[in-house]
């Protein structure tokens, strides 16, 4: 009898064998294709694999779970996204949440999943076709931003003795410090590192409020002087000693800067106040540090 | 027709070796193939990956409990309103364009809304990942475990990230392989009521069953390593060497203040370019050089410490944790036994 090489089977064995092959082979092919159909920045993924893909893998593989093209900070590291809410409660005090809150370094995993929530609404918005320069949200970001309104109207509502009756949302992105803005001593929530974007205000029902129904919801950038001046004026000073911080839960850049800054927690006169902000937090910096001779 | 054939004679001469190399090269490569999947491997390896995914669950559905009903509740931030809008409209769920969503696919969590119901059903799913660790019933708990898990991160949506697919991988392949036959409570219940039967030679022990899902975590694991070196290569920071600070100084995505090292010009200059080079030769060399016997330890004890590093550096949940399961699947399996004491 003519020896077998090892793992060749044959009968009823060799067609299980046969069938597994084909199976993983297919398996696999879908994992590869999986990985190279979607886009990658500045390059345009190849129309057949985007259709062998659409057509038999992505289907499966989504219900496996397996889709990820394992880009992991890659191509580039893009700053982070948080999710801030500014809820108005029916007896006018306003209470602020942020998405994902403090870091919590032992129970990392809740954190990155609450990162997934915020990071969500990275791809929220799109440019008005007719109007290149207008961001306004997508019909999918609209979906979301409503979905997070009702969420934040339930969990602030509970925590509080009188219900939410609106909720303002706001995607900022936090950029990531430059070595030399670490070295003039710039701390992780400088306001400076803050990039606000309005995604529009929702009724605790989710409706949206600040546009028309059928209207599209503009989502306009905003200076962080400016959406800090108006958070001092109208949420922190209002509030008082008795609601500052605690109770009003201040977005974590504007939290430190009060505590960097005490004397912006005190009223004072509005005119001017995102001019005065803004020499305050600059006064705070390090002088630069010498440049060498290249750099001249 | 007699000059036909004396005219293909030759042809056939002269093709003959090339048919021949082709027939051998099919020869070889099937042989090749079947030696790879279907030999018979040893399933401790297997037993290992199963108690650490087991782990890992455990940790992410634990730390993630007082969220429960944040993340897959009717109201939930994708609340049973905004999940009723994703699946009949266009925006929805298994649309391919670009304002798509990512999961969502299916799970048992569209179809229960009632709280009770959710905890209820969430308990009995903690239960079987405890099962699948210990290795109690471990097929079937490797069953609901993996049903359980994807039903959750597809009906979160959000809430999916790396590590996910990770153990998405991990479960699915365990799910067809003897995972309870070595360091489980089944084996050590199987030897107390038969122990002559439970007392096998170490090849005895071996399963085709063990190999084919082995080779399968080895080559999606080289696969990952692949494509993520490979990603990485069209990145600007990967090639100017600042990847390695800048993902560092992301303050949410780190478990301490790493702004020291932005101090001295030289020094993050050092460490970023070291860390963001090293960190492409391996994930680019390692699909590579993990299957040659020789470099096979060198590779792996990078992988591990390349894992370990960024697990003291990055809170990235148990991502590291589920990358190092799946590279136990490399790990020689009379290590394994000996460090586990398992004869």
């Amino acid at each position: 009898m003519k020896p077998q090489p090892p793992g060749a089977t044959r009968g009823i064995f060799g067609w299980i064998q046969g069938l597994v092959s084909v199976v993983l082979l297919w398996h696999f092919m879908g994992l590869f294709i999986a990985a190279v159909a979607p886009p990658m920045p500045g390059f345009a993924p190849s129309a057949l694999i985007s259709g062998i893909y659409e057509r038999l893998f992505r289907r499966p593989l989504e219900f496996l779970g397996l889709t990820n093209p394992h880009r992991y900070y890659a191509p580039g590291i893009s700053p982070f996204t948080q999710a801030w809410f500014r809820a108005t409660l029916a007896d006018g005090a306003v209470r602020w949440m942020e998405l994902p809150g403090p870091r919590n370094p032992i129970l990392p995993a809740r954190c990155q999943r609450r990162f997934g929530i915020a990071m969500a609404l990275q791809s929220s918005t799109a440019a008005l076709p007719q109007d290149p320069g207008t961001q306004v949200l997508t019909p999918s970001g609209r979906l979301l931003a409503s979905s997070y309104a009702r969420h934040v109207a339930v969990e602030l509502g509970r925590a509080s003795a009188s219900p939410v009756v609106e909720v303002q949302v706001y995607q900022v992105v936090h950029r990531i410090r430059l070595p030399q803005e670490v070295q003039r001593g710039w701390p992780a929530t400088d306001l400076r590192l803050y990039a606000p974007r309005y995604l529009g205000t929702f009724s605790a029902d989710g409706r949206a409020t600040s546009a028309r129904d059928d209207a599209p919801l503009r989502a306009p950038n905003i200076p962080m002087s400016l959406f800090a001046a108006t958070i001092l004026r109208e949420d922190a000073w209002p509030a008082g000693k008795q609601a500052s911080g605690s109770t009003l839960h201040l977005p974590t850049p504007i939290a430190h800067l009060l505590k960097r800054i005490p004397a912006l927690a005190k009223p004072q006169d509005a005119a001017g106040l995102r001019q005065r902000l803004v020499q305050s937090v600059e006064s705070l910096d390090a002088p630069a540090p010498p440049r060498s001779v290249e750099e001249w | 027709m007699a000059t036909d054939r004396n005219r293909e004679l030759p042809m056939m001469k002269l093709l003959q070796p090339a048919i021949t190399y082709l027939q051998e090269l099919a020869r070889d490569a099937i042989a090749g193939w079947n030696r790879f999947w279907f030999t018979p491997a040893d399933p401790i390896n297997l037993a290992v990956i199963r108690i650490i995914t087991g782990f890992i669950l455990l940790h992410t559905h634990l730390a993630t409990l007082p969220d429960l009903l944040d993340f897959i509740g009717p109201r939930a931030w994708i609340d049973s309103q905004a999940l009723a809008e994703l699946q009949s409209t266009s925006v929805g769920m298994g649309n391919s364009g670009p304002d798509a969503w990512p999961g969502g696919e299916q799970s048992i969590w569209f179809y229960i809304q009632d709280p009770r119901w959710i905890w209820a059903l969430h308990v009995l799913f903690l239960i079987a990942a405890v099962c699948f660790t210990l290795g109690i019933f471990s097929r079937m708990a490797s069953v609901i475990v993996w049903a359980g898990h994807l039903s959750y991160i597809q009906r979160g949506i959000v809430i999916i990230y790396g590590m996910d697919s990770v153990l998405a991988m991990l479960t699915l392949y365990l799910m067809f392989a003897p995972i309870g036959t070595e360091l489980s409570l089944d084996r050590w219940w199987r030897r107390r009521r038969t122990p002559d039967a439970a007392a096998g030679n170490d090849e005895a022990k071996k399963s085709v069953a063990a190999n084919v899902v082995l080779r399968a975590l080895q080559l999606h694991l080289c696969l990952i390593y692949l494509f993520s070196g490979l990603s990485k290569l069209a990145g600007g920071a990967w090639w100017n060497g600042t990847a390695v600070y800048t993902a560092l100084m992301i303050p949410e995505a780190t478990l301490f203040d790493m702004a020291w090292m932005a101090r001295r010009d030289w020094l993050w200059l050092v460490l970023s370019n070291a860390g963001s080079f090293a960190t492409l030769a391996l994930e680019l060399g390692f699909p590579i050089f993990v299957w040659h016997r020789r470099l096979r330890p060198l590779m792996l004890a990078s992988a591990i410490a390349m894992q370990v590093g960024l697990g003291l550096l990055l809170s990235l949940g148990a991502f590291q944790a589920a990358m190092f399961a799946a590279l136990c699947a490399f790990f020689p399996p009379q290590a394994l036994r000996r460090w586990s004491a398992e004869p």
